[in-house]
């Protein structure tokens, strides 16, 4: 436990001061800026939007901080650690709690909207269900975009333009899947492999609540998808080495 | 073979088609130091990689001791953002060394080193000489069962070559094990106890010719930058040290009068000449 303790504690000094993480910030922020300026909103739904905008920004944190790791230093802490489970492991919980900030963040603003200015952010009352949804539905998409961009970090796919390219094109085609599908029915037999992005935002787009049966299901999606890609990449990991 | 730490049998290494090398056998035992010489790109750095379990082989097994220490000097040391103290400092608390031992230890290796006054430099601004300390620093933290080294004494100043001479020399009489890959002669006669070589893609056994004589330190300067050394230079010195205007041999002292001679025709000026003493 100190162990991770102390990785996740070299992993935030090697990755800060990098700076990398500089514009994925500032481009959330000013998202959930121009996200907010108008009122009142529809809580869910705004909710859900913001979630899946957090989807592409993880991808973003993911490849800067996969491309901030030396090989080298890698290497070393490899050696350093007594299990190199414990070692990825860090690396994952690591973004997955920079997410969880980025989410906070988010948050933040219909709790402090909800006090200020009359309350009006919203079209109704912003109640604890709604946050405890938001909360969940956010860290969803923290984990579906940190998962799948794992899979191109450089030992995997050392080609980083393809990296790029291949994570552009795959967090489009996961947002917009459903149009995808409803034009060529037949490509749902190749886009199950997508993050289910796409699922999980026609779960619960269109109501006025949150239903513990809808975040159950996104739970249990997001946990499938995140748990056979990770083991996909703990695999090639494993296999390419360096 | 209670001694035996890692054996490699019938090692085969292919990078895209390319053999880099085929068939190698290697054990490592308790109290040995292994040199491995050979020309750039022979494969060298990469059967310490496959030693250390970071390349993957293409036929032969690699046989570990159990619960394996190994730790690792890398030839070039990441040039990280943070500062040499604190990179010491958290992979230490990594490897699970209680805070107050690793102070003292730390600080202990950093004097040792020469580093004291460049300890809280970002490891982006050091020289490759002083990243090299920090990658040695690194490994001498705690006491592994095999230490592999690649090029340990890549630009390192005289001074710093001695302290690292020594500790190898203790460690290995300690009972560690040393594989090193390394292009100095004087290296080799100073730490190893077996030397191989990588040649036509496979690892070869080679006789370590003892130093009869002294060792002596040769300074010359010159006017041109990188002045091209007599011919005689490589194969006649243990040790070659270029900087921009001066360049250091250390050679035997029963070659020093000829490679003097030559060094003088070759337009260099003697500036120093002094014993090497370990």
């Amino acid at each position: 436990m100190k162990s991770f303790k102390n990785l996740l504690s070299y992993q935030a000094v090697t990755y800060f001061k990098t700076n990398k993480i500089i514009m994925p910030t500032l481009f959330w922020v000013v998202y959930l800026y121009f996200s907010y300026s108008t009122k009142p909103l529809e809580v869910v739904p705004n909710l859900v939007v913001t979630a899946t905008v957090l989807f592409l920004v993880m991808i973003w944190v993911e490849m800067t901080y996969d491309d901030s790791v030396d090989p080298t230093s890698e290497k070393l802490l490899l050696l350093k650690v007594k299990q190199t489970r414990t070692y990825y492991c860090s690396k994952f919980a690591f973004i997955f709690f920079i997410g969880l900030v980025l989410t906070l963040l988010a948050l933040s603003i219909p709790i402090i909207g909800s006090f200020i200015d009359g309350g009006d952010l919203f079209k109704r009352a912003f109640t604890l269900s709604d946050l405890v949804g938001g909360l969940l539905i956010h860290l969803c998409m923290v984990l579906l975009g940190l998962s799948v961009a794992r899979i191109f970090q450089p030992r995997i796919v050392k080609d980083r333009k393809l990296a790029f390219v291949s994570l552009t094109i795959i967090a489009i085609c996961a947002l917009v899947k459903g149009n995808i599908l409803a034009e060529f029915p037949l490509l749902k037999f190749v886009l199950w492999i997508l993050p289910p992005v796409h699922e999980l935002t026609a779960l619960l787009m269109d109501t006025s609540y949150f239903s513990v049966l809808s975040l159950g299901k996104a739970i249990l999606l997001t946990g499938i998808y995140t748990g056979i890609v990770s083991l996909l990449t703990n695999y090639l990991l494993k296999k390419k080495k360096f | 073979m209670e001694n035996d730490l890692l054996t490699l049998n019938g090692v085969t290494k292919r990078i895209e088609n390319r053999i880099l090398f085929r068939n190698v056998q290697l054990t490592v035992q308790k109290n040995q130091a292994i040199a491995i010489t050979g020309h750039n790109g022979c494969g060298k750095s990469t059967l310490l990689n496959i030693m250390a379990g970071f390349s993957a082989i293409q036929s032969g097994t690699i046989k570990r001791h159990q619960d394996l220490k190994i730790n690792f000097v890398p030839e070039s040391f990441p040039r990280l953002a943070v500062s040499a103290r604190k990179y010491v400092q958290s992979v230490g608390l990594i490897e699970g060394i209680p805070a107050a031992e690793l102070e003292v230890k730390s600080q202990a290796l950093f004097k040792q080193f020469f580093l004291e006054e460049m300890v809280d430099t970002p490891l982006k601004h050091l020289s490759k000489g002083t990243l090299q300390k920090i990658a040695v620093i690194q490994a001498l933290l705690t006491v592994p069962d095999i230490l592999l080294l690649d090029e340990p004494l890549s630009g390192q100043d005289s001074d710093s070559q001695k302290v690292f001479i020594q500790l190898m020399n203790e460690y290995v009489a300690g009972g560690g094990a040393i594989v090193m890959s390394c292009h100095e002669k004087y290296l080799i006669h100073q730490v190893a106890t077996v030397a191989y070589e990588m040649t036509d893609k496979s690892l070869q056994e080679k006789a370590i010719e003892p130093i009869h004589s002294v060792l002596q330190r040769l300074h010359f300067s010159h006017q041109q930058l990188d002045q091209p050394l007599p011919a005689i230079v490589s194969e006649a010195s243990e040790k070659v040290e270029q900087k921009e205007h001066e360049t250091v041999l250390i050679v035997t002292s029963d070659k020093s009068h000829a490679l003097l001679q030559e060094m003088l025709q070759a337009g260099f000026e003697l500036r120093r000449m002094t014993d090497e003493i370990f």
